[in-house]
């Protein structure tokens, strides 16, 4: 059964629409709002699988009713039924997330076909998502430049993919999103380009200049920093390597002590313990082991 | 009272469907009927944008019978804004209720629906 939601002012409309819909698909059921709000109240009563709306409308338009779909992440694909005069709203719409347009002129010759695809797409990613969550474990190697400029991306792809696999929520995702920029971070310039963090904390500037100079000067520019990802649904675990020499655990200050509070040096780690359950380094310094263990979300 | 509305036309909206016509040639006089007290009510109280979207919806409604006559008076009506002079907007008033009733009229001549 596929449910339908057709949103339009007129009744004369609602029905046309309705009857196309129903002779047109397969098993359709169709049910009525007239307007955006009454669309958008009836959600919480049943999702639809498709919503097919009107723009030009009192109480809340179609473009209203699009973005508040896209802001509560329903994840319900909406077709607009445009016509003569609404191409700016029309426009405005299909960017703030509606999947399709008809108009309302050629409804009858092109609302099925263009329904029937919206839905095959829609029920498409839903399959996809029920297969990653049946998903249970995914292993993930990186091998990255000294170039922090990878880094946002690369922590976006996996708090992606952890998202997708639905093992942790979403607070959960951004202390493992800001552990792992630490982490990635410190990798690229503690350990391969063995940038002293007292440097920023006196002159950030300078700081960052040599790391600029250093990523292009051997041995620093040789150096990879290499990530192994494990996702699944016992654990989260990141193992991050540099290249450099390493660094003396001992050495590092203690960011909770009073006076060291407010100094960067040393605030990274602060933050990745606080955010990982278990964090351990190797002897040498050069590599850390970040672990978040999953509790099965409701 | 085929210049009124285009009954071919009418069904080839609805793919040939006679009885989804006959359908909403009913729900069309329920819903005519609404919308001509909407936008009477909406000139009493001087509120022209909102008199105007009744308008749009008049059109919309009255396109499923392509009746060309009501959606050019609609259409001009839609155009309307309050800096239209009274006369202007009288005249567009007269208009659209006078099409509103005529479509009706000659729907329910032809689908045989009492009024």
């Amino acid at each position: 059964m596929t449910h339908i939601l057709v949103v339009d002012d007129s009744a004369t409309e609602r029905r046309r629409v309705g009857r196309l819909l129903e002779k047109g698909l397969d098993s359709a059921i169709v049910s009525y709002a007239e307007n955006g709000k009454a669309a958008l109240d009836s959600l919480p009563l049943k999702l639809p699988d498709l919503i097919v709306t009107d723009l030009r409308m009192p109480e809340m338009d179609g473009l209203g009713l699009v973005e508040k779909v896209a802001e509560g992440g329903f994840g319900i694909p909406v077709i607009l039924m445009t016509s003569f005069g609404n191409e700016e709203i029309a426009v405005q719409a299909l960017n703030a997330g509606a999947a399709s347009y008809v108009p309302k002129s050629a409804l009858g010759k092109h609302l099925i076909k263009t329904a029937e695809n919206v839905i095959a797409l829609s029920q498409g990613k839903k399959s996809r998502q029920r297969v990653l969550q049946a998903l249970t474990e995914v292993h993930s190697r990186f091998v990255l430049e000294n170039d922090i400029t990878y880094i946002p991306p690369l922590v976006s792809y996996l708090q992606e993919q952890i998202a997708l696999m639905r093992i942790l929520d979403e607070s959960q995702l951004i202390r493992i999103g800001i552990a792992l920029c630490e982490a990635l971070t410190n990798a690229i310039h503690h350990g391969n380009l063995e940038l002293d963090s007292e440097w920023r904390q006196n002159d950030e500037e300078k700081y960052f200049r040599i790391a600029e100079e250093r990523r292009c000067v051997k041995p620093y520019s040789d150096r990879r920093v290499r990530m192994v990802a494990t996702l699944s649904d016992r654990e989260v675990r990141f193992v991050i390597d540099d290249e450099g020499p390493g660094f003396a655990l001992d050495d590092l200050r203690d960011p909770t002590e009073e006076f060291n509070m407010d100094r960067m040096g040393g605030r990274g780690l602060l933050l990745i313990r606080s955010f990982m359950d278990e964090v351990t380094h190797n002897v040498v310094g050069n590599s850390i082991t970040m672990i978040k263990n999953v509790v099965p979300l409701d | 009272m085929t210049s009124v509305f285009d009954m071919d036309g009418a069904l080839e909206r609805v793919e040939g469907d006679h009885e989804l016509l006959d359908e909403l040639a009913r729900i069309y006089l329920n819903e005519s009927s609404e919308l001509s007290i909407a936008i009477s009510h909406a000139m009493e109280q001087n509120d022209i944008i909102a008199a105007t979207k009744v308008a749009h919806t008049i059109k919309g409604a009255s396109s499923n019978f392509c009746a060309q006559a009501i959606f050019d008076a609609a259409w001009n009506f839609e155009q309307l804004q309050p800096s239209n002079s009274p006369e202007e907007i009288a005249l567009a008033y007269r208009t659209l209720l006078h099409e509103l009733e005529r479509l009706s009229h000659a729907i329910r001549q032809e689908f045989h629906i009492r009024q």
